[in-house]
């Protein structure tokens, strides 16, 4: 017969794992504005490994403006400060173990964030850029992705026509091979990722508009490709000769598919049944506010599952 | 296995891991989710109706009645129902939902809610 003592159990000495479970199911901002803050115990459960593998701010939506003409959103100084705050206290909590990171699409992030993030997630493997990440200079991607050699995955915004940042990224990760590109793609492009980008295997370029020429010379150049995903994208062919003139097309010519299918997994779609291109906005534009919508989906889903978040 | 240890707890009067009260709440729950196991509004309502009747103390049985018994779903459904209560709370509603105290130092504290004094404007009322 047991007549052991009452289990003295209280929230005060819950098992860790009981605490991490619980822990598990809530965001970021309830972990670092409550849940860590109520006594040490929980401070010190809230920095298990498990709860950091993936770190989402998605749901910190920052304030900005849109700064007509261009499209591109600035944050004020108290969504700047706020973000600093919650990158400092969420990746000590983490204590390096980070491997998948996410911005708000709309955050607008600068050097000293991305600084700050790259020295406390030596471990990064996966990140999803925001759209708004052109205040990033050329020394301040350097000095972030020169701590990030171990990323294998990357999702590269529709901002993103400046070719000496790809080729910064390019000499410091080497080990990517997973690529989402989230902007027009063109044969400058096209060129950086066979310089620099040599181990790619698996590349997104859906909803994107897709110039025939940097296509194949992908398909050609990068020797380890096994995945390309080109659903959704509008295809442009230059007039021999012509910069400026040029055919759009809204599927893929023979000779592309023809080519493409000597790959493991080559991501095209019927067009004229499919609501994604039917959603599309036409070459002419659309209002601002159905752009950023449609982008920001973009950007989230896609059609090979690793590239999704 | 969970039905071995839930016949060695009948067996052993004395156990003092699992009260009776806490054993007719744990046990009739894998008939429970197996019935609405489909619905998740029905879920939704029975978690409400559970956090309104039960305790928070009490909650802290369940959980380790369900941990003691090696039943996942009912401790998976219990560590939902706590966390559900504190999401988007203030430390003090915390705190005080589960009879706790800080341990920290004062000027610790004070720093960390200066830190974070503009997280406040979005959180739920106590």
């Amino acid at each position: 017969m047991r007549n052991e003592g009452s289990s003295d159990h209280s929230w005060n000495n819950m098992d860790n794992d009981i605490l991490v479970k619980i822990f598990m199911t809530l965001n970021v901002m309830d972990l670092i504005t409550s849940i860590s803050q109520v006594c040490s115990s929980w401070r010190s459960a809230c920095c298990e490994p498990i709860l950091w593998k993936k770190l989402d701010l998605r749901m910190l939506k920052p304030s900005f403006v849109c700064n007509p003409p261009k499209p591109y959103p600035w944050s004020n100084r108290l969504s700047t400060t706020i973000l600093m705050s919650v990158l400092k206290r969420s990746l000590n909590l983490s204590r390096g173990n980070v491997t998948f990171l996410i911005f708000n699409f709309f955050e607008c992030i600068r050097d000293e964030h991305l600084v700050c993030v790259a020295k406390r997630t030596r471990n990064l493997k996966r990140f999803i850029l925001p759209a708004t990440w052109h205040q990033i200079t050329i020394g301040g991607a350097e000095e972030a992705f020169k701590m990030w050699q171990g990323l294998e995955c990357l999702t590269i915004p529709w901002f993103c026509s400046r070719m000496e940042h790809m080729e910064v990224i390019g000499t410091y990760c080497k080990n990517l091979f997973e690529l989402k590109i989230d902007c027009q793609f063109d044969l400058e492009l096209a060129c950086t990722l066979t310089r620099h980008f040599r181990k790619l295997k698996v590349v997104s370029l859906r909803c994107k508009t897709v110039h025939n020429e940097a296509f194949i010379h992908i398909l050609y150049k990068l020797e380890n490709l096994e995945v390309l995903n080109i659903s959704h994208c509008l295809f442009i062919q230059f007039e021999k000769g012509s910069e400026t003139s040029f055919t759009p097309y809204h599927e893929p010519v023979q000779s592309i598919i023809e080519k493409g299918s000597r790959l493991k997994q080559f991501l095209t779609c019927q067009t004229k049944s499919c609501d994604t291109c039917k959603s599309a906005p036409s070459v002419e534009g659309v209002s601002r506010s159905i752009w950023y919508e449609l982008e920001q989906r973009y950007w989230r889903e896609d059609e090979v599952s690793s590239l999704a978040h | 296995m969970k039905f071995c240890t839930v016949k060695q707890y009948f067996d052993d009067e004395n156990n003092n891991n699992v009260t009776n009260g806490i054993a007719t709440t744990v046990i009739p729950l894998p008939n429970k989710h197996l019935k609405i196991k489909a619905n998740n509004k029905e879920m939704e309502q029975y978690e409400q109706e559970l956090l309104r009747n039960v305790m928070p103390q009490e909650l802290t049985k369940l959980i380790l009645a369900a941990n003691y018994l090696n039943f996942k779903e009912a401790l998976d459904f219990f560590c939902r129902t706590v966390a559900n209560a504190i999401q988007n709370k203030s430390v003090d509603y915390v705190r005080k939902f589960f009879g706790l105290e800080s341990d920290f130092e004062p000027g610790e504290e004070e720093k960390l809610c200066k830190e974070f004094a503009w997280s406040f404007e979005g959180v739920d009322e106590d």
